[in-house]
């Protein structure tokens, strides 16, 4: 097991930058999920971990080591591809093994550990079937139990769940997650779904057109998102972000104003941000001593069993709740203007110029 | 119903007399190869076979006194020239399919053009080459010239592109592998079936290649077998008798390789067309 850390890492194709600086310390037994819209650089960034793509610019430690010009073999890593990669004409036990028969482990070794790897993996019984004669997601297993054997320092994974349904996606996530705790080796993985970033992640590293949106935990990143990309990027339904200026620590919105209870420096051209999670029709129902209250003009609403959707306008914007259907009070008019409440602590601001966050003034 | 009938019909009259022109020629060569020359030069010819196949054969070996060398030149020359192919074209194939390098497109289309040339515009000078190099009369002046071939590299790298995903020679260089054996554990193996065509396409144009072994083998025992049997023409009367003897010998060893493997040569040839 290995930190991993990427210095002002960059790659070109051509002309075009699609990693752009990109720094990052990975520790010893760290879970970190890179995360991006598609064509972010995500698979550019962890296959130049790999050694399958050269390194433009900057440097990559695998614990004290460079590891720039070194072959993907001598860098000890693994990996799970996207399409699995299985070799067609080898059976399961062979593509297991043939990591370990390449690198000349012993005969009576690679048994033991393909052993092992099965019987992790519950593959014993498919051992001697081929590829093809498996399903999306015992070829998923197989997968990982060809990168489990060789114990690498690093495990990277690019998009492993996205060929697999639904259902399917969610067992393996929970036997990716429950295998990094049994083995407790620093792993890599890149997803565009934010659900797996979210459950799989000790860190989350969002990716933007090559540049680091933002690095924290789950948690911090839908918290405390740290501009406006990571905040309409993380969470469904995506956070309403409504116009608005900061004057003497309020926030007017059109005619509307609301008073922050922390104090914030002025600011003429800004966003106020609130999850669809956060709006309540009932204040009784938050729990807070700073309760906010917008009017928003209905455009519809949407029932979707446990909750449900009232779409809107505010000030130009659209604006979206997600109404628990036990909150006591009811929505029965499809037109017309309602009230909504939220926590006035947990609303976000971002200026407009930048999309950076706005933070409250510390003294 | 009944009209898909008549259709049936008559495609099989259209393939069928397809057939029959394209057999003609192989079933006259076994016919007169039974017969005297004073037979097969009659009117009409002989339709069914007749008796004197041993006579054809003898004569045919008493003025072909290394027939059977020959025999063996052409399968030593066919085999090791479809060896050199089949090793050299998934390289190249290989290569051109799966590694990206400067000037890779020119390459495949330089190589590419060579198939424009046509084959005899090449020979005198290869044959000059065969001269400097000292390599006339040696089987090494019909394998070298033809190791590998520009149909052979395109065939290859069209295969290698659909059959094999990129993923997968990154998986293989991942789990250890040297270029070498990637190419060699998982490349080979998942291309068997273009060898298999290949191999049988390449056999085939050695065996029967009559230009190449004319301008470079001059010493009887060197000939192949079409240039043996076109020795046997030419001053006096001709034997057509042992020539068909001589030829239906030389084309049995491709009519037992075809039966073996013409399921695999169509499937291969038709591959890419279908591929799903
Ligand atoms: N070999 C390549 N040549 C040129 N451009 C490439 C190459 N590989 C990837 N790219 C480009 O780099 C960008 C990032 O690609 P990638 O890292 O695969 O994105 P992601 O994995 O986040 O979807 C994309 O715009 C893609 O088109
Ligand atoms: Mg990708």
């Amino acid at each position: 097991m290995a930190a991993v850390t990427f210095s002002n890492l960059k790659k070109r194709f051509g002309e075009t930058e699609v990693v752009k600086s990109f720094d990052l310390h990975i520790e010893d037994g760290e879970f970190v999920v890179l995360l991006g819209p598609s064509g972010c650089g995500k698979s550019t960034t962890l296959r130049m971990l790999a050694g399958l793509e050269e390194i433009s610019d900057g440097e990559i430690f695998i614990g004290e080591e460079l590891v720039n010009e070194l072959h993907p073999m001598e860098r000890n890593i693994a990996m799970v591809f996207q399409s699995y990669a299985l070799y067609p004409h080898m059976t399961v036990k062979e593509n297991i093994a043939f990591g370990l028969k390449m690198t000349k482990v012993e005969k009576d070794e690679i048994e033991r550990r393909v052993k092992l790897a099965a019987d992790m993996l519950e593959l014993t019984p498919l051992l001697d079937r081929f590829p093809k004669a498996l399903s999306g997601g015992q070829r998923q297993r197989v997968a990982m139990g060809r990168a489990m054997v060789r114990t690498p320092e690093v495990f990277l994974f690019d998009e492993p769940l996205s060929n697999l349904d639904a259902k399917l996606r969610g067992s393996m996530r929970a036997e990716i997650k429950s295998l990094h705790q049994e083995l407790g080796t620093t792993t890599l993985y890149v997803t565009h779904d934010q659900v797996e970033a979210m459950t799989l992640a000790d860190r989350v590293v969002i990716l933007k057109d090559g540049f680091i949106a933002q690095v924290g935990t789950p948690k911090e990143i839908f918290e405390q998102p740290a501009n406006k990309f990571v905040a309409t990027f993380i969470g469904a339904p995506e956070m309403n972000l409504v116009n608005a200026k900061l004057e003497n620590s309020q926030v007017i919105i059109g005619e509307q104003t609301l008073a922050l209870p922390t104090t914030y420096q002025d600011q003429a051209d800004c966003a106020l941000g609130v999850r669809p999670s956060d709006l309540y029709l009932n204040p009784r129902a938050i729990e807070s001593d700073a309760i906010g209250k917008l009017t928003v003009n209905i455009d519809g609403i949407e029932l979707l069993g446990a909750t449900y959707h009232i779409q809107g306008t505010l000030n130009g914007s659209r604006f979206v709740a997600d109404i628990a259907t036990s909150d006591e009070t009811d929505v029965t008019q499809e037109t017309g203007e309602v009230e909504l409440f939220f926590d006035l602590h947990r609303v976000h601001l971002f200026d407009n110029q930048e999309g950076n966050a706005i933070r409250p003034n510390l003294n | 119903m009944n009209k898909l009938k008549k259709s049936t019909i008559f495609a099989y009259i259209v393939v069928g007399f397809g057939a029959l022109i394209m057999l003609a020629p192989f079933y006259f060569m076994f016919i007169f190869a039974t017969h005297s020359n004073g037979d097969i030069l009659s009117v009409p010819p002989p339709l069914w076979f007749g008796s004197e196949l041993m006579n054809n054969i003898d004569y045919l070996l008493n003025a072909l006194p290394y027939f059977w060398h020959n025999v063996g030149m052409s399968f030593y020359i066919a085999i090791i020239t479809t060896a050199l192919n089949l090793l050299f074209c998934s390289m190249a194939g290989y290569a051109l399919a799966m590694y990206d390098f400067k000037y890779r497109n020119v390459i495949f289309a330089f190589i590419m053009g060579t198939m424009l040339i046509p084959p005899f515009l090449g020979m005198i000078p290869t044959a000059l080459v065969m001269k400097y190099l000292g390599w006339l009369n040696t089987p090494k002046a019909l394998y070298i010239p033809m190791a590998c071939g520009a149909m052979g590299i395109f065939m290859m790298k069209q295969f290698i592109t659909s059959a094999i995903p990129k993923e997968l020679i990154e998986a293989a260089r991942m789990d250890g592998c040297n270029e070498f054996s990637i190419y060699w554990r998982v490349v080979v193996p998942l291309i068997k079936p273009a060898f298999g065509t290949l191999g049988l396409i390449v056999f085939i144009g050695q065996w029967n290649n009559f230009m190449g072994p004319l301008v470079v083998m001059n010493d009887m025992k060197m000939f192949t077998i079409p240039l043996a049997l076109r020795s046997l023409q030419g001053t006096g009367m001709t034997p057509w008798g042992a020539i068909c003897a001589g030829a239906a010998i030389a084309v049995i060893p491709l009519l037992i390789m075809f039966t073996l493997s013409s399921r695999r040569l169509i499937d291969g040839l038709t591959a890419g067309a279908v591929k799903g």
